[in-house]
């Protein structure tokens, strides 16, 4: 194990992880011939971003792609260093002691990758587990626990390469809690999963920071999950956060409202438009039914319509008196 | 120290679950290498043997080559491996996920190697043992050494491995050591040809690979073809060449994971 020096933690710094005015600039050379020299461009992914982590809540971190999300999860979770700020882990400085944070982290992408494919459940988690120190019978007792809790018992002895996506998630989400930790960063753990997967997994998600008191990050494309499951959001643009907020604050911050689809007859359409247009184009769904009932029109179809995550980042991107910073 | 061991062992079990699935791998494990081993035998088969190159009848050919071929196939594994091990970690992006983990980085990378060389070898060298055995070359008086030899190539390939693993692990472009490490092994290291037979120029380059110090070592203990510098000056130099390759491997290990937390570039394949 691995000893730390803290620097004066405060007890407001303990349980959670602290990043302060964090930046991350990457240095790309730029080539333009096979023996010409790369010219040096500086990307900056991660702009003066501060934020808390603290342990048994989820924290949400929502943006557009490319908006700085993964580097911002891959910096708090030690995987890279930023270029400058601050960054705690319980009041130990993390970016020096990064070997000693990544014995209480752990990170969960979406996706098909970070398995080996031709391992079963077991063998990948026993491999995982041992680069943690882990072994025999508490190993072995560990991977039936995560088993059980991600539903692969029956599938523990099965080559992951016949998995199918939604297997393969919750075997992603048993090897990032191998080593039982303190905090977990996921980056779109529920992408491209079908509906009852991707339930299945927030239900997971909160029971890991409900009752194990984990403290847990969060990326996602989805409002509604973040909706669900976030205690505290953050929305970020090109590197920068425009907007944070609690989770009861994000229905106002995100000027969240789905939309109601009526579908009529093709041939009413015109009575429906004509309707619609005398009573104002903003007449409330109830409304809307009530009108349509009065006038007989026949409904054919129903659906809530929710708005895309880029669209209202994109109307918050353009309200520049919304953003808190 | 109990943590690097399980690292380790996870390393070895991983490499013969993930690759040495099928009995086909070590069919092909096999059936390349002798065919190699008998493409040699059969070329030079055909000319005299007139003792130049130190070796008197077509017995001590065989037992020649034999431990020219077996010691070069555990080296050559390690090119190899190292090689395919890489893509496949990129790839699949477990390489960065090994990262994530506080695990010592050169029980990872000793370990990938120890793993792919008891699997990619242990058929081929039993032939090779067949043929010294056949040969005359081992018998009940000098069966002994045989635990020698195999401590030799495991201790002296895991460490060449060792040092192949992190330069992959540093760049994904390092292929080119595929082409930079093949032909000049086999060529200057004399696992084919006696070391004795080169220019000079080409026997300073043969001092460079480790496998060369291994073959004159493993030869004088077998009274093959005795032509090494004797006992102590192949031991010494090749201590001193796996020390620099371990130390290779020690900075190119912190350059990795400072590089890593700089730009990230693991994740890229």
């Amino acid at each position: 194990m691995s000893s730390v020096v803290r620097d004066e933690p405060g007890n407001q710094e303990e349980g959670k992880i602290i990043a302060r005015h964090l930046v991350k600039d990457y240095i790309l050379k730029e080539k333009k011939g096979l023996f010409a020299r790369g010219q040096k461009k500086v990307i900056h992914a991660v702009k003066d971003l501060s934020l808390e982590i603290p342990q048994g809540k989820i924290t949400g971190v929502l943006g557009i792609n490319g908006a700085g999300k993964t580097t911002t999860i891959r910096m708090l979770a030690s995987v890279i260093a930023p270029t400058s700020g601050s960054l705690t882990m319980n009041g130990v400085d993390a970016v020096k002691n990064h070997l000693w944070v990544k014995e209480r982290i752990n990170v969960i992408s979406g996706g098909e990758r970070n398995l080996y494919w031709r391992l079963t459940a077991k063998e990948n988690l026993r491999y995982f587990g041992s680069l943690y120190g882990l072994s025999g019978a508490s190993l072995n007792e560990k991977i039936a626990d995560l088993l059980e809790t991600v539903d692969l018992e029956e599938a523990a002895d099965i080559p992951v390469e016949r998995y199918s996506k939604g297997m393969k998630q919750r075997l992603q989400i048993a090897r990032g809690l191998i080593n039982d930790p303190e905090y977990l960063f996921m980056d779109e753990p529920t992408l491209g999963l079908d509906i009852v997967i991707a339930k299945e997994i927030r239900r997971l998600v909160q029971e890991l920071a409900r009752e194990k008191k984990k403290g847990i990050l969060l990326t996602t494309h989805y409002i509604r999950e973040a909706e669900e499951l976030c205690d505290y959001i953050y929305v970020l643009d090109k590197g920068k956060i425009i907007a944070q907020g609690t989770r009861e604050e994000l229905k106002e911050l995100f000027m969240y409202k789905p939309q109601l689809l009526i579908q009529v007859k093709p041939s009413d359409d015109q009575e429906y438009l004509a309707l619609l247009k005398e009573e104002g184009e903003k007449t409330a769904d109830e409304q809307v039914l009530n009108l349509l009932m009065e006038h007989q029109i026949q409904v054919e179809g129903l659906s809530v319509q929710e708005p895309e995550l880029e669209e209202v980042l994109m109307k918050i991107i353009s309200q520049p008196d919304r953003r808190s910073q | 120290m109990k943590r690097i061991l399980l690292v380790v062992r996870a390393e070895i079990l991983k490499q013969q679950k993930h690759d040495y699935h099928s009995p086909f791998v070590y069919f092909s494990l096999l059936v390349w290498p002798v065919l190699g081993f008998l493409e040699v035998y059969y070329t030079y088969k055909p000319f005299e043997i007139t003792g130049y190159m130190g070796i008197t009848d077509r017995k001590e050919l065989l037992a020649f080559l034999g431990t020219g071929f077996m010691a070069y196939t555990c080296f050559w594994s390690m090119i190899q491996n190292a090689w395919s091990m890489a893509n496949q970690e990129r790839t699949g992006g477990t390489l960065e996920i090994t990262f994530l983990s506080p695990a010592n980085r050169l029980a990872m990378s000793y370990g990938r190697a120890l793993g792919a060389l008891i699997q990619e070898v242990w058929m081929f060298c039993s032939f090779c043992v067949f043929i010294l055995i056949y040969t005359g070359t081992l018998s009940l008086g000098n069966l002994v050494m045989l635990p020698f030899i195999f401590l030799l190539l495991i201790i002296s390939s895991t460490i060449w491995g060792g040092m192949l693993n992190t330069v992959f692990m540093f760049s994904r472009d390092a292929s080119i050591i595929m082409d930079l490490f093949d032909m000049p092994m086999t060529l200057f290291s004399g696992s084919r040809i006696p070391a004795r037979c080169l220019p000079q120029w080409a026997k300073v380059l043969s001092l460079v690979f480790p496998l060369t110090y291994c073959l004159n070592i493993i030869r004088l203990v077998l009274h093959i073809q005795e032509e090494g510098n004797g006992w102590a000056a192949d031991l010494s130099g090749l201590a001193v060449c796996l020390s620099i390759m371990i130390t290779i491997t020690v900075i190119l290990i912190q350059k990795v994971e400072q590089h890593n937390r700089e730009n990230g570039e693991l994740q890229f394949y």
